[in-house]
Order: C-alpha cells, then sequence, then structure tokens
C-alpha cells in the first residue's frame, strides 16, 4: 500500500488530536480525576497509536501507546497527578515535534528521548502499581499453610498448597519442557537422564490418532472427535483467533474438553498456536474441518476420531497436575541441547542464504526468481519460527522453586509474606530462562529479608502484617517482563545516597547531583552494597549488581520502581530470545572493519555535524535530545589507530540506565537481523566483542558489547 | 450486486484508509461513521452487509455499538479493527456476536482475505 497519500492525513488529524490534549490536560489541572476527561486523552492517544502504527512510525506509536497506558491506569482510578500530567504534556510536545518532521518529509529521524520514554515507562508502571490488582491472579498463600485440598479448584480462585505450578497446560507439539536433570522439583516428569549430556525433553505427539495424554478427558463416548488447530504465524494475536475458533465451534457442536482451558486462552496462553478440542454432536468431520478452515488465519485443522475408550485417561482431578511420568517419557523424545543448539545454528544460516538469495533476486530482476525467494522466505521464516518455539520454555522452569524458598526463608524470619506467581506459562527461549534462576532468586530473597519491615513494623505502619510479593511475567510484544514486586518499605534514595558517599562509591557531589531514580540504581553499582551495611539503610543491594550484569548480558534492562513506604518493583525486561538480534550495521577505524550494535541499544543514530561538537573541560560533547552526551570515536573506545577524519560520517547515540554516549562512526551501513555466532578461539579474548554475525553480503561483521563499551567510556572520561 | 458496508471509526485517516481497501473490489460503501451512536443509528438505516467497527471512540465504544447492533439484527456481519493490546475486549465483542477482527497496523490484503472468509466469498 502507498502510504505517502496517507502523509498530509496523518498531519492534519494528529494535530487535532494533539490540541485535543492540550485542552484536556488543562481542563484536567482544573478538574483533576475528571473521568471523561481521562477517557478523552486515552482516546487521542490511542488514535495516534493507531495511525502511526499504520503509517509505520514505530516511535511515535510507542510513545503514544505508553502514554495511552498511563491514561489507561488513571481511568481504573489510580490518582492521575501532576507528574503525568507533565509527562503527557512533554510526551505530546515530543509528538508535535515528530508531526512537524512528517510534514517535512523528515519522518526517518523521528526518536522519542530515551529519558522521557523511561519516565513515562516508569510512571505507567508504578501508577499499575496502585490499581486494582488483577482477579486472574493465582493466590499462593503462604501464612498459614492451607492443607491440599482434595481436587485443586480452578487456577483463576486457586489457593494451592506450595509448591505449586501456578499455571498448568498440556505439553503441547514439540514444546520444551524443563530439563529434569536440572531440577528437583518433584512435579515435574521424572525421567532418567542421559549421564554427561545436558537434555532437553521435547513432547510430540505420536501419531494423529492417539489422543494427547494430558487432555484431561474422562471415559469417552461414541462420535467424539479431537479436533486440533493450528493458527498461523501471519496472526498477531492468535489467542484471540483461537478464542474465535473456539467460539464457532462451540456454536455448532458440543465442545467437551479443550486445552489449553479457555480461561488460559483468554489471557494470552496459546503454546504452539496450538488449540484442541474435544468435541461431539452432529457435525461430521469434514463439515467441522470445513467450518474451522473457513476462519481466517487458521494454518491446519486436523479432526481425528477418538476411540471409544481413551487408555490414557487420567484420574479425575489430574487436570492441574502434569502428566504422569509414563505418560509424559511415552510420548516425548530427548534431543541433547547441543543439538537445539546446531539447529538454530543451521537455521541462522538458513536465514542468512535467504537473505543473500533476495539480494541476487533483486539484481537479476528475474521475476520467477523473486518469487522463488519470496516461497522461500516464507518457508525459512516458519522453520525459524518452530525451531525456535522447540526452544522456548514455561517461566515456571524458574519460579516453581520459588514458594518453597520464600515460605523457608519467611518462617526462619519471622516474616508473615503473601507470595503470588502470575503468567509462569508465558515462555521464554530456554538460553535466556537458564540464566535467570539466579537473579529471580536473588530478587525474591531480597524482598523478604530487605523489604520486609518485620510484621511489628508493618502493622505500626498502618499495613497488615502480610507482606504482599508478586512474581509476575507477561509477554510485552517480542520482549518479557519478569516483575518482582513487594509493597515493603521501599527504598530512600536519600539513604542510599549517604551510603553509597559512606562506602565511598561516590563523592558527595556526584551525589547530589543524582537523581532519584540514579540514586535508587546505586543498588545495582558493585561494591556498593553488601547485606551488613544496606540492611540498615533500607537498600538491598545483595547481588543487585549480579542481577543487572545478567539481565543487560542477554540484551535485556532492569528497571527500578520505588515509594518509601509503599514497596518497590524491580522489572527485567529480556528478549524472547538471544540467537538473532536485530543490530545497526557501523564501520569505524578501518573501512573493511563493520561493526553490529545490537538495537535495543541504540538510541538513535544521525549523521555527524563537526559544527554540533561542544568543548568543555578537556571534553568533546555532543548534543543529544535536550542535552548534551559525551562524543567518543568508536575507533578510539576500540583501542584501533583513529583516522583524521574531520568531516562525515556518523553518530550512534547508546543508552544506558538514563545516560546516553555518542559515538562517532564513519559509517552507518543500516540496520539488519543476524544471527549471533560465538567468537572463535582468538577473538574471545579481544575486549568489547560479545560475538559475531555473517552478513548478507558474506562478509563477517563483530557484535560490540555495549554495556562494556559504555563502562570503559565513562570510565576514562572520569579519568 | 456489490457487498454493502459501513465503516466505523472515528479517525477520518482510518476511514480513508479503509474506504481504499475496498476500493477496486466487490464493495459499496453505503456510510461512515465517527462514533458509537452513530454507528448503532446508521446501521438501523443502512442495513449494510458488513460493517468495520473501531473499538475506541467517543460517544460509545464500539463494543457497546456491536452489542446493540447485534441485539437488534442478530444476522449483522461486524468485523472489529483493534490493536495490539485490546484483546480482551475484542474477545468481550466475539461473545457478543461480532464475526471476526483484524488487528492494526493492518495490510489491506489482510482486511480482504478476512472479509471474504466472513462473507463466505473466499
Amino acid at each position: 500500500m502507498d502510504l505517502s497519500k496517507y502523509r498530509a492525513l496523518f498531519v492534519t488529524e494528529s494535530r487535532e488530536h494533539l490540541e485535543g490534549i492540550s485542552r484536556d490536560l488543562l481542563a484536567l489541572e482544573r478538574t483533576p480525576g475528571d473521568r471523561a476527561l481521562l477517557d478523552n486523552l486515552f482516546r487521542h492517544a490511542h488514535s495516534l497509536k493507531g495511525m502511526a502504527a499504520s503509517m509505520g512510525y514505530e516511535s511515535f506509536a510507542l510513545l503514544s501507546h505508553k502514554l495511552e497506558d498511563i491514561a489507561d491506569v488513571a481511568r481504573r482510578g489510580v490518582s492521575f497527578d501532576q507528574q503525568a500530567v507533565d509527562l503527557w504534556l512533554t510526551g505530546a510536545d515530543a509528538l508535535t515535534d515528530m508531526v512537524g518532521l512528517v510534514e517535512s518529509g523528515r519522518e526517518a529521524e523521528m526518536a522519542v528521548p530515551a529519558p522521557l520514554m523511561e519516565q513515562i515507562v516508569q510512571k505507567a508502571a508504578a501508577m499499575l502499581q496502585q490499581a486494582p490488582p488483577s482477579a486472574n491472579a493465582t493466590q499462593l498463600r503462604l501464612t498459614p499453610v492451607v492443607a491440599p485440598p482434595p481436587r485443586p479448584p480452578p487456577p483463576s480462585t486457586a489457593e494451592m498448597p506450595t509448591p505449586s505450578r501456578s499455571e498448568t497446560h498440556t505439553p503441547p507439539l514439540l514444546r520444551a519442557v524443563p530439563d529434569p536433570a536440572r531440577t528437583t522439583d518433584p512435579s515435574l516428569p521424572a525421567v532418567a537422564p542421559i549421564p554427561g549430556a545436558r537434555t532437553q525433553v521435547m513432547t510430540a505427539v505420536a501419531a494423529p490418532e492417539v489422543p494427547n495424554g494430558t487432555l484431561t478427558m474422562p471415559a469417552v463416548s461414541a462420535r467424539e472427535w479431537l479436533l486440533t488447530v493450528v493458527i498461523g504465524e501471519q496472526s498477531a494475536t492468535p489467542h484471540v483467533r483461537a478464542f474465535l475458533v473456539h467460539k464457532r465451534v462451540s456454536e455448532k457442536t458440543e465442545v467437551v474438553d479443550v486445552t489449553p482451558p479457555i480461561a488460559d486462552v483468554r489471557r494470552g496462553v496459546l503454546p504452539e498456536r496450538t488449540l484442541r478440542m474435544r468435541v461431539k454432536g452432529a457435525l461430521e468431520p469434514a463439515a467441522l474441518e470445513s467450518l474451522v478452515r473457513s476462519i481466517p488465519d487458521v494454518a491446519t485443522c486436523t479432526v481425528a476420531p477418538l476411540a471409544p475408550a481413551a487408555p490414557t485417561a487420567p484420574a479425575p482431578g489430574a487436570a492441574a497436575r502434569p502428566a504422569a511420568p509414563d505418560a509424559a517419557a511415552a510420548r516425548t523424545v530427548r534431543v541433547r541441547t547441543e543439538l537445539l543448539d546446531e539447529l538454530i545454528d543451521s537455521v541462522g544460516e538458513i536465514m542468512l542464504a535467504r537473505a543473500r538469495l533476495r539480494d541476487v533476486a533483486n539484481r537479476l530482476d528475474d521475476a520467477d526468481l523473486i518469487d522463488l525467494a519470496d516461497e522461500f522466505t516464507r518457508l525459512s521464516q516458519g522453520l525459524h519460527e518452530r525451531v525456535m518455539s522447540a526452544r522456548m520454555t514455561p517461566v515456571s522452569l524458574v519460579t516453581d522453586r520459588l514458594p518453597r524458598v520464600v515460605r523457608d526463608l519467611s518462617k526462619k524470619r519471622g516474616r508473615d509474606v503473601n507470595f503470588r506467581i502470575e503468567g509462569a506459562g508465558i515462555e521464554l527461549d530456554r538460553a535466556v530462562l537458564d540464566e535467570l534462576h539466579d537473579p529471580v532468586l536473588h530478587l525474591v530473597r531480597n524482598a523478604v529479608d530487605h523489604a520486609h519491615e518485620g510484621n511489628a513494623e508493618r502493622v505500626a505502619a498502618g499495613k497488615s502484617a502480610t507482606m504482599q510479593l508478586t512474581l509476575s511475567a507477561t509477554r510485552d510484544r517480542d520482549h518479557v517482563l519478569i516483575e518482582v514486586t513487594d509493597d515493603g518499605k521501599g527504598m530512600d534514595p536519600r539513604k542510599l545516597r549517604q551510603a553509597a558517599i559512606a562506602k565511598g562509591v561516590i563523592s558527595p557531589e556526584a551525589a547530589e547531583a543524582m537523581t532519584d531514580q540514579e540514586a535508587l540504581e546505586l543498588v545495582c553499582r558493585p561494591g556498593f552494597s553488601t547485606a551488613e551495611t544496606v540492611n540498615d539503610t533500607s537498600g538491598r543491594g545483595v547481588g543487585m549488581d549480579a542481577v543487572r550484569a545478567t539481565v543487560e548480558h542477554l540484551g535485556g534492562q532492569l528497571l527500578i520502581v520505588s515509594t518509601v513506604g509503599k514497596g518497590t518493583t524491580f522489572t527485567l525486561r529480556l528478549p524472547l530470545t538471544v540467537a538473532i538480534i536485530r543490530v545497526l550495521l557501523v564501520s569505524a577505524g578501518s573501512a573493511e572493519s563493520v561493526y553490529a550494535l545490537p538495537l535495543m541499544r541504540v538510541d538513535h543514530a544521525q549523521d555527524f555535524d563537526p559544527g554540533k561538537v561542544v568543548l568543555s573541560q578537556g571534553m568533546r560533547l555532543y548534543p543529544v535530545g535536550d542535552g548534551l552526551a559525551p562524543l567518543r570515536d568508536l575507533g578510539d573506545l576500540l583501542g584501533w589507530p583513529v583516522k583524521a577524519q574531520v568531516t562525515g560520517g556518523g553518530v550512534v547515540v547508546l543508552e544506558r540506565q538514563y545516560r546516553p554516549l555518542a559515538v562517532r562512526v564513519d559509517r552507518i551501513l543500516g540496520q539488519q537481523e543476524v544471527v549471533v555466532k560465538p567468537l572463535g578461539e582468538p577473538l574471545a579474548s579481544v575486549p568489547f566483542l560479545s560475538g559475531s554475525a555473517l552478513l548478507a553480503d558474506g562478509r563477517p561483521a563483530y557484535i560490540l558489547d555495549v554495556a562494556k563499551l559504555m563502562v570503559v567510556a565513562e570510565a576514562s572520561a572520569a579519568a | 450486486m456489490p457487498t454493502t458496508v459501513l465503516i466505523v471509526d472515528d479517525a477520518v485517516f482510518m476511514r480513508n484508509m479503509i474506504k481504499d481497501i475496498f476500493a477496486g473490489g466487490d464493495f459499496e460503501i453505503v456510510g461512515e461513521a465517527s462514533n458509537g451512536v452513530e454507528a448503532v443509528e446508521k446501521h438501523r438505516d443502512l442495513k449494510p452487509d458488513l460493517t468495520t467497527m473501531d473499538i475506541v471512540m467517543p460517544f460509545k465504544s464500539g463494543i457497546e455499538a456491536t452489542k446493540e447492533i447485534l441485539l437488534e439484527n442478530p444476522k449483522a456481519v461486524i468485523v472489529m479493527c483493534s490493536a495490539l493490546g485490546q484483546e480482551s475486549l475484542v474477545m468481550e465483542a466475539i461473545e457478543a456476536g461480532a464475526a471476526d477482527f483484524i488487528v492494526k497496523p493492518f495490510k489491506g490484503e489482510d482486511v480482504l482475505a478476512v472479509v471474504r472468509k466472513v462473507l463466505g466469498k473466499a
């Protein structure tokens, strides 16, 4: 679709919304909490988001989306305070600027200032914390310990004994389940590990006529069918699709059972994009199949008759338990973890070959070849997704043991804690999850150890003696957010500053200059915090530097929101997978060397203008957003000889924990998706390199470890 | 006979885009509405074969409008135009009887594919 003809309309209609926003914000200052005004704000942001997304203006859409979030939470009764008004005003200004860029045909330059974005995200998160809790949360009450009920009630309302999986669903086709050799959770299938080999158990349905053993089916009567529907990859919201399929099928015939349960589907759980329904009734398989196939986005649909007596039918009540060990073993194949890694490597090579094929096809301008390249692209994307999903593992792999940890620790400390886990069924790449064991454990332990005021103090402060502690996993496009939230004492930026000065981590002047947000992040500084020193100052530094390092190593972010007396939320924002990343390619030092900067660490890139360089106290600074950021040459940072190139080139603004760094490069080559490969021996010892990748044209690119780079840049600037 | 279509969206931008998508096919845009109240009234007057329904609109949301229209006319074919993040609203609409949904930002061919399937013209 040619979008350019919509540009003018986008500009005028966006302006109308932005004017409406300033009008409504001012009115809202006069009548705080006015529901109609909040509705208006939400609608303005929502419309802006929709238009921008349609035009492909990602930063614009993202910013309006986040503003929409704030308005949405406010509509649910959370106070839309002065800070929210200010952020909305600043956000609207940024959007207005971007509309101006669109108008002058410079939409490529659109970028949201990272600090603003961060503030808005944090504000939305903080407000969400005050919102009424979601009714879907699975309760896991720790004090007092409840005796196991004879049959677990549905997870939405269950008070389950510990330890327990907070969400269970059927292992679908080829979904990875946690490696039993790496966990001691008795509720997981016990399969003898192959000595010396790290393995991942994959479940597979052997033949279509065999019903999935974990579907909870009592005796099966005649004329029942197992209907398996896979939603196509083109669907952005597969679970809504599955919900629609279920609705259409249940209008025509009786659905006896469905996996995952429809309540889970509503919440977004649809492993492998697959819905399985046991149906009975009037419709013949052919009619059933054509009904389902008439629904958009259905990729495959199979109908298999169910035998009158299901040999593997589990006893009633087994619904909330994982498959029995023998049943699971019968339907799984063991795959070495290395094999999965090799598989993804091979797929990565195919993806690269695909990119080369497209290049060639475009160059030759041969219609047949371009068609073939498109077909190949589609097939390889499908293969990629399948291999990736075979590596996907539910978050429960790292959270299953936590209730026990919290229970033991809270007993030992004599502090009451109500620990809830939400979204344990959300899936992440196994490689990412493997790294999360320790960080998540740290966060949860720290909450009990340091956030909890003690029962008596809590009561004295007018709170319930029982601290609410929640770990929730949610999917956010191609990221997963893991949030650990407590309603404990919160962290006091003032005390953190004092502690950091006392420890010699920062100078009093530096502490003075810090924002409260920066002060909170002091807990992540190596050497800042040990349990003894920080306990008294309501900090909680135990291993926080390690937590942040791990999250950043995975290409994620750690965000902290804390209010004194109210509690703290740590958010780990993690990529779904680490094997394939989007990078910005640049060249520096020697023109032949191509470096790749992971896009999630890049704020924006622009042409270098030597006239904008500011010299201050011997440091070169470059304007970034409203402020100035230190300017460094990439070649210089890497220790390569610097070419005396005065003009031309580009500036890439890297961002880490609110401190931008402008890095000058010789050339900005563009964005690409690359498969990360580990470095070979000689290169593995080179600092700043985190991996390598083959580009579409066959050249190698070195992937830079941005976090390390920035630490060095900061250190050398300070020196 | 062309399929008659009512387009409901508060943004002129989106309405134009949807109109362009339908142009050229065997469709006739018989009306447009920019909020839920108008949508219910125009649907009553025009009795379109198909309605595309935005969700977030002033005065009356697309969900409420859908429910009202379906109450009056259970055979109405309504396709919800949703954005990512509105999944639960879309499911509410489906439960109320909406025929299908499309997710913004959408491509013309995807919209037409959904519409044709819904109308049984695939």
